[in-house]
């Protein structure tokens, strides 16, 4: 069982060392501040929050990878337009290094800038050597490498064991913004070659994997990959990179490159449009003072207060418009010859308007049958109707006989009643003549339906014509005996045969 | 109007026919009579006065005109059943019902 105060006494050093710890540890670690710069001017120092405004700018944590996103709206994204820098161009420069010579350390400019820095100037080199033109070797076995285009980099001569060349290749990047850069390289074997510098900063080191080599057996060999960040190259102005090249098993130093520079397009954020874009082809107009659309964007042409905007997006004069005809209440208007407007007055009370037959031009009329079907008949309630006639002769000329006016209709006729005639067997004819002509029979002698001989019976017929012309209609009931010896008798109400007759028109209504 | 006045006689207007041409009076078109005038045709059917010529031979015939018609089946069934009327009458009464021999006469009243 351990002493309390022993146990309170190793707390209080414990206590004790830890503040100590702390503070030492705190008073190590600088200060984490920032500086911001406006397009290359200061405006803000030794902060340690940036704060990004604008209600389309999105600040967010990414904790996972110990960083914070930022999204500007209207930033370039990605496009297609890609700078392609190769070792096959034209300004590399490349100076050999001798091992154990006079020669065999990079030189140093008067200015005491190493051979890799952008500002680095090429004069004669420390070491005495001067710098060249790098030679591309036309005939090396390997195939195109990293991609179709590039070729592989010699050393001049043959430097020997260790042997080492420093390649230096300024050039100029396009104006825009770049949103991704990648550097493929290649360069002698194990123990590798040196560093490789991109504006004077080192980006990683050259070499291909342990035992490959360019050589007939490995025409492809292996190359390192590496991403540049957009922020060291500089856009519109030269850059440089710059390699050291360390000599492979056969002598040689051998490098091939391709550094791919892509850029981004700007305004391609589809939730904004830019002010360039206002009053522009495929932009959008700007309104005026008034908060309208200026009459400009609209259309071509004159806008005042007597052109109207067309279709076809002119400003043209409107049309005159029809002089009103029309002087008094319920005129309408109708074509004259050509159209022309005219003044119709109108009708009289029941009127239509149809077209004349005679002018064939609109005009007010009184309708000639239509709304009102004509009908007329009549009905004998005393004396019979008796005839010795052998042909076809009237019933009753004045009640009888009827004159309707229709439409364009058919009409039903008939009549009821009995008739006989005294010869004992063969019977009489009826008929009903319509605008003077029989339908039953053409022949006098016979007709529509027969009458009974030697006793009364019923005689009643109904049929309907077809249609008849719009206009007057005459219907006239006949009969007939089979000899003047005998009598036809149509009853009549009080008569010898009792009963009654009717014989009636009616129009249809079609 | 039209035709002559019968003055409400009965007309058989058959037997009138033929009485006119007994008479010597042919008419030819026929004879028509509704509401007590008898009357001819014209060539188109309608009915037309005698000829004036005709008229008065046509109103001497009419009046010595005594309608007579076919006894009806009543009438005979009437005489049939009567007790006095003898077996020989009512097989002519059977005869002339059936249509086997001209049924007789009667006045038109």
């Amino acid at each position: 069982m351990a002493d309390p105060k022993a146990i309170q006494f190793l707390e209080g050093i414990y206590s004790r060392v830890d503040k100590q710890v702390r503070e030492i540890v705190s008073s190590m670690l600088p200060g984490v501040n920032f500086a911001a710069q406006d397009d290359g001017t200061v405006i803000a120092n030794d902060h340690r929050i940036l704060n990004f405004q604008g209600p389309g700018v999105n600040v967010s944590d990414d904790p996972g990878l110990r960083r914070a996103n930022i999204f500007v709206p209207g930033s370039p994204v990605d496009s297609t337009a890609t700078t392609v820098v190769t070792n096959t161009g034209v300004g590399m420069r490349g100076l050999d290094l001798r091992s154990g010579g006079s020669n065999a350390s990079p030189p140093i400019d008067g200015s005491g800038r190493q051979w890799w820095h952008p500002s680095y100037v090429e004069t004669t080199a420390s070491n005495g050597n001067t710098w060249g033109n790098v030679v591309i070797n036309p005939f090396d076995p390997g195939t195109l490498h990293p991609i179709s285009g590039s070729r592989i980099i010699e050393a001049k001569t043959n430097p020997g064991a260790l042997a080492r060349e420093l390649i230096r290749h300024p050039f100029s990047l396009p104006s825009g913004t770049i949103t991704s850069a990648q550097l493929q390289i290649a360069s002698g074997p194990p123990p590798g070659s040196g560093d490789i510098y991109l504006n004077g900063t080192s980006i990683g080191r050259g070499g291909t994997t342990p035992g490959s080599s360019w050589d007939a057996a490995h025409p492809t060999a292996p190359y390192l990959t590496y991403s540049i960040s957009p922020s060291l190259l500089l856009p519109g102005a030269t850059n440089t990179l710059a390699t050291d090249v360390i000599g492979d098993a056969d002598l040689n130093c051998e490098c091939t490159y391709v550094l791919s520079v892509n850029y981004g397009t700007a305004g391609a954020d589809s939730r904004y449009q830019l002010l360039s874009e206002k009053n522009q082809a495929n932009g959008y107009a700007g309104l005026d003072a008034g908060t309208r659309v200026p009459t400009a964007r609209l259309g071509s042409g004159t806008a005042d207060n007597t052109t109207f905007l067309r279709g076809d997006q002119t400003w043209a004069a409107g049309g005159s418009g029809m002089s009103n005809p029309m002087t008094t209440q319920d005129d309408i208007i109708v074509g004259g010859a050509s159209g022309t407007p005219g003044r119709l007055a109108k009708g009289s009370d029941s009127q239509v308007l149809t077209i004349d037959p005679s002018s064939h031009h609109v005009a007010w009329a009184t309708p000639s049958g239509g709304g009102t079907l004509a009908s007329a008949s009549y009905k004998r309630t005393s004396g019979d109707y008796s005839t010795t006639s052998t042909t076809m002769v009237a019933v009753d000329s004045t009640n009888m006989n009827f004159t309707i006016t229709t439409g364009a209709h058919r009409v039903m006729v008939g009549f009821a009643g009995d008739a006989f005639n005294t010869g004992s067997s063969t019977g009489a004819w009826l008929d009903v003549k319509v605008d003077g002509t029989f339908f039953g029979s053409a022949s006098a002698s016979f007709g529509l339906i027969r009458v009974r001989g030697g006793d009364s019976g019923n005689a009643s017929f109904v049929f309907i014509t077809p249609a008849l012309s719009a206009g007057s209609h005459t219907f006239q009931l006949y009969f007939n005996s089979t000899s003047v010896s005998f009598t036809t008798n149509l009853s009549g109400g009080g008569g010898t045969m009792g009963g009654y007759s009717e014989f009636w028109v009616m129009e249809l209504a079609s | 109007m039209t035709g002559i006045s019968t003055a409400g006689k009965p007309v058989n207007l058959g037997q009138l026919q033929q009485e006119l041409s007994a008479g010597g009076l042919n008419i030819p078109a026929g004879l028509g009579m509704h509401d007590e005038f008898v009357y001819t045709y014209d060539g188109d059917g309608e009915a037309a006065d005698f000829a004036v010529a005709d008229q008065l031979k046509v109103q001497e015939v009419l009046g010595a005109h005594a309608a007579m018609r076919d006894k009806t089946d009543e009438e005979y069934a009437v005489e049939f059943n009567d007790a006095n009327t003898s077996p020989q009458r009512k097989q002519e009464i059977r005869d002339q019902m059936n249509g086997l021999v001209p049924r007789e006469q009667v006045p038109m009243t």
